[in-house]
């Protein structure tokens, strides 16, 4: 079976993920140290929209395929918006302007890119923006597009808090200040707090930072906060696709370079294929199976409802059903 | 029946055991999975946030 492979890796991403991410993680937790002020705990008590709905906003294909923020911003929606950080320029860029915008990825280059960099003035040899799917705008002319989003940032900033963790890159700090971000400080989860010995533990001493279960990936996280620290009963899920819609190039996904350097040719091996409740095929590779498979196992603990109006990727199942966004967003213009 | 069958030959080619391509294979993921992984840890059975062990005002939420 060809996607066996995928499934396999996909179990075992927890432990690699780990390894991939803590020490760098905790280098940036204690080169942010100065400049943390504010718990993300805090922004349960701030004015975030009107209401207990949420809608979460992840950078998947989704987003642009169904023009999910123009529905957005055309329904008037009063609630709270959380955008993940790669979402943050397909929403300045619709006229959504996020109440918070999650950070969490301690690569020391590329997420700054997300808040746009003012000191790209040519297209970088890394070509991680121009090669995706998340901002199409950045594949026609990636130098213009972060021009352009620096302005958006700068304009949006002062009214966008940025729930930074205690991860991210030191240039992503810079930035969000930069740019009149309130910034919120959290800590990854890295591992059991009741363990001995544990990381999260031990952080959580070092810095009095709550610990935030993020369950793979940013737009995960951001889910984590709307419900389990802003409280929000009512959770929609947009660009949150755990996946690619048939027909992409398997260049243009996410870990391409890294699955064709392991597999040669037979690369294509790792990718999981799944036929959608819409009836449609999608694929992703193991990690987006295995972010598919956390969320899928997380949802069942959540004080809130969780409904993906996503209308694509591969995110569906118990706990988390498929609703159209129009669905959603009557429902939540129609609640006091 | 490897008491009754002894070979009085030798062979020229090293048969690789089962084990050791099963190993082979295992560690091959291994060097795949470090550069797979996600942008943040998931840690199972755990509450969503953790406050501290001062800071809990209330029992976390269930275990999972």
């Amino acid at each position: 079976m060809p996607s066996d492979l995928g499934r396999r890796l996909a179990a075992r991403l927890g432990q690699a993920t780990f390894e991939r991410i803590a020490a760098v993680g905790l280098a940036n937790a204690e080169a942010n140290r100065l400049r943390i002020a504010r718990s993300v705990l805090d922004l349960a008590d701030a004015p975030l929209g009107a209401g207990d709905a949420a809608i979460v906003v992840g950078a998947g294909p989704s987003l642009h395929r169904r023009r999910s923020l123009d529905r957005i911003r055309a329904a008037r929606f009063r609630g709270t918006i959380v955008a993940a950080d790669g979402a943050l320029g397909a929403c300045l860029r619709a006229g959504v302007v996020p109440h918070v915008v999650v950070s969490v990825d301690p690569h020391a280059e590329r997420m700054v890119r997300w808040f746009g960099d003012p000191a790209l003035t040519v297209p970088p040899s890394d070509d991680y923006f121009r090669r995706q799917e998340m901002d199409p705008s950045m594949a026609i002319d990636e130098v213009a597009a972060n021009r352009a989003l620096v302005d958006l940032v700068n304009r949006a900033g002062p009214r966008i808090a940025a729930a930074l963790a205690t991860s991210v890159s030191p240039s992503v700090v810079a930035r969000c200040g930069q740019a009149g971000m309130a910034t919120y400080w959290w800590n990854p989860m890295y591992d059991d707090y009741e363990a001995p010995g544990s990381i999260s533990r031990r952080l959580n001493e070092a810095n009095g930072l709550p610990c935030l279960n993020g369950g793979g990936n940013v737009g995960t996280a951001a889910w984590v906060l709307a419900h389990a620290v802003l409280a929000r009963r009512r959770v929609a899920l947009v660009g949150i696709d755990f996946g690619y819609p048939a027909g992409t190039p398997y260049d243009k996904t996410q870990y391409y370079p890294e699955l064709r350097d392991l597999f040669g040719d037979d690369f294509a091996r790792a990718f999981v294929h799944v036929d959608t409740p819409l009836g449609e095929r999608w694929f992703c590779d193991p990690a987006y199976w295995w972010f598919r498979e956390v969320f899928l196992e997380m949802v069942h603990e959540a004080d809130a409802e969780t409904v993906n109006c996503t209308e694509g990727g591969v995110l569906f199942g118990d706990g988390v059903p498929m609703v159209p966004l129009d669905e959603f967003l009557a429902k939540a213009d129609a609640s006091p | 029946m490897s008491q009754y069958l002894k070979g009085n030959y030798k062979l020229e080619v090293k048969i690789e055991e089962a084990q050791a391509a099963a190993d082979s294979t295992d560690a091959f993921e291994r060097t795949a999975l470090a550069r797979l992984g996600g942008s943040i840890c998931f840690v199972s059975k755990k509450a969503f946030v953790w406050k501290g062990p001062a800071k809990a005002e209330r029992p976390e939420k269930p275990e999972r």
